[in-house]
């Protein structure tokens, strides 16, 4: 009998755990709480969704087209555009869905715009991109951060080369740790079909890493 | 015979794509996973992919975002829920007179444009409208001649006043100047006396001192004790 490969989940560093751990009051509320006193007329309240929401929507924007300034672009216009439809959320899907949704919504729409030039830029972005590149490199001597820069810089590459749809749904299963469940509730999809662009684009990323480096 | 990489890179028609998937992220059910786990005893395709994709998720950890920027959105509050805010800081009955003084506000405006006009005599409130509220006033129309001889007439009442003002601050500033003055003088005059009497009273003390000790100083004055040799010039 073939030994089989051990799958061990792991628990990488989330883009969120990153940043400084909120401790105010407001963390204690709900997104629907916090909905509900927006809809009530304390607009203030609402930026407290933005900062609870910025940072997956800005890491989710800046994966999907590989370019801080369009990534921030995105997150603004998100944000925006779900506050002046926030009467129109029904809270049939929970409220990170929707947002996702909206977000996607306004990749998709950039990403059309830049059509074709969209692939030459990835290799003019390198320094641009860089600077998200390095999770925790604090603790690494700068050999082991240089040869860490370079594979991310390489994920990156991949990552945009790969179609549109393959692409979101990678991102949100590995770095928003979406189950496959609430992907399908953001995209309005099957869960069947997500995890087949799940395979498919592993597939494709790995054939392209391959490429790349030679060694998967 | 297939080498190696093309083994490795095999394309996978076992039809468990799906159940891989669900393997790799620990989302398959119990007998899901039991089932697969049995499915890769025998399916070598799926252990080499499911190895690949596992180096694969390392490879994807690696990029990291490491921070975003504040979003900054700016929200456009409408003038109403503005409005409500503030009233919110209130308490209720503090909301409850703004609002009552918000309604007797467009009640009088409103009463204003229809012409009326709001009394209370005698503890009576009284509203009258139209021509009534005109008549009362009483007022006539002035042409605009008048109104300027009226004018002229107050801007030199005025004038006069100010200088009628101006002339009594001056003599009474004159006659404070001349009171000062003459003060200070009477004053400098007294010191001045009283020092020459000092100098007098000692210089005479000090003549009869010498007289006493020289005789001829004596009688070169020609003194006797209670003369006062400066009698002449006093």
């Amino acid at each position: 009998m073939a030994a089989r490969p051990q799958v061990t989940q792991r628990k990488r560093p989330k883009d969120d755990e990153l940043r400084e751990s909120g401790s105010d009051s407001f963390m204690e509320l709900s997104d629907d709480q916090i909905i509900e006193r927006t809809l009530a007329g304390e607009t203030d309240a609402f930026s407290l969704l933005v900062r609870r929401w910025e940072r997956p929507i800005y890491g989710l924007s800046l994966r999907m087209l590989g370019r801080d300034e369009d990534a921030r672009d995105v997150c603004q216009e998100t944000f925006l555009a779900a506050f002046r439809n926030l009467r129109k959320f029904r809270g049939d899907a929970k409220f990170s869905s929707w947002l996702y949704r909206i977000a996607l919504n306004a990749c998709h729409s950039r990403l059309r715009k830049q059509g074709a030039v969209f692939e030459q830029s990835i290799d003019q972005e390198d320094e641009d991109g860089r600077k998200f590149e390095l999770a925790d490199a604090g603790a690494e001597n700068l050999s082991e951060r240089l040869h860490r820069d370079q594979r991310a810089n390489m994920v990156r590459k991949a990552l945009q080369a790969l179609p549109a749809e393959m692409r979101q749904v990678i991102i949100m299963k590995e770095y928003e740790e979406m189950t496959f469940a609430e992907i399908a509730e953001v995209l309005q999809i099957p869960v069947s079909t997500v995890k087949s662009r799940v395979y498919t684009g592993l597939q494709q990323m790995r054939a392209k890493l391959e490429k790349m480096r030679g060694v998967l | 015979m297939m080498n190696e990489k093309n083994k490795f890179n095999a394309p996978n028609d076992c039809g468990r794509k799906e159940d891989l998937v669900a393997y790799l992220y620990d989302e398959a059910g119990v007998n899901e996973r039991a089932s697969f786990e049995r499915h890769l005893d025998d399916c070598g395709s799926c252990r080499n992919e499911l190895t690949a994709f596992g180096r694969v998720r390392d490879e994807l950890s690696v990029w990291q975002v490491g921070f975003a920027p504040r979003a900054e959105v700016v929200l456009q509050r409408s003038k109403v829920d503005l409005l409500r805010e503030l009233l919110g800081m209130f308490p209720m009955w503090v909301r409850g007179a703004a609002l009552a003084g918000a309604a007797a506000a467009m009640l009088l405006l409103a009463l204003s444009i229809a012409g009326a006009s709001v009394s209370v005599r005698d503890g009576d409130f009284a509203i009258s409208f139209g021509g009534a509220a005109k008549a009362e006033t009483g007022a006539t129309a002035v042409s605009s001649e008048e109104l300027e001889k009226l004018v002229e007439s107050a801007v030199a009442k005025e004038r006069d006043r100010m200088r009628q003002e101006y002339e009594a601050q001056l003599a009474s500033f004159k006659d404070q100047l001349n009171a000062e003055h003459q003060a200070k003088l009477q004053a400098a005059s007294a010191e001045h006396q009283a020092q020459l009497n000092a100098v007098k009273a000692g210089l005479r003390a000090e003549i009869r001192r010498s007289s006493r000790q020289n005789p001829s100083i004596r009688s070169f004055f020609a003194l006797d004790d209670n003369d006062d040799p400066w009698g002449d010039i006093r």
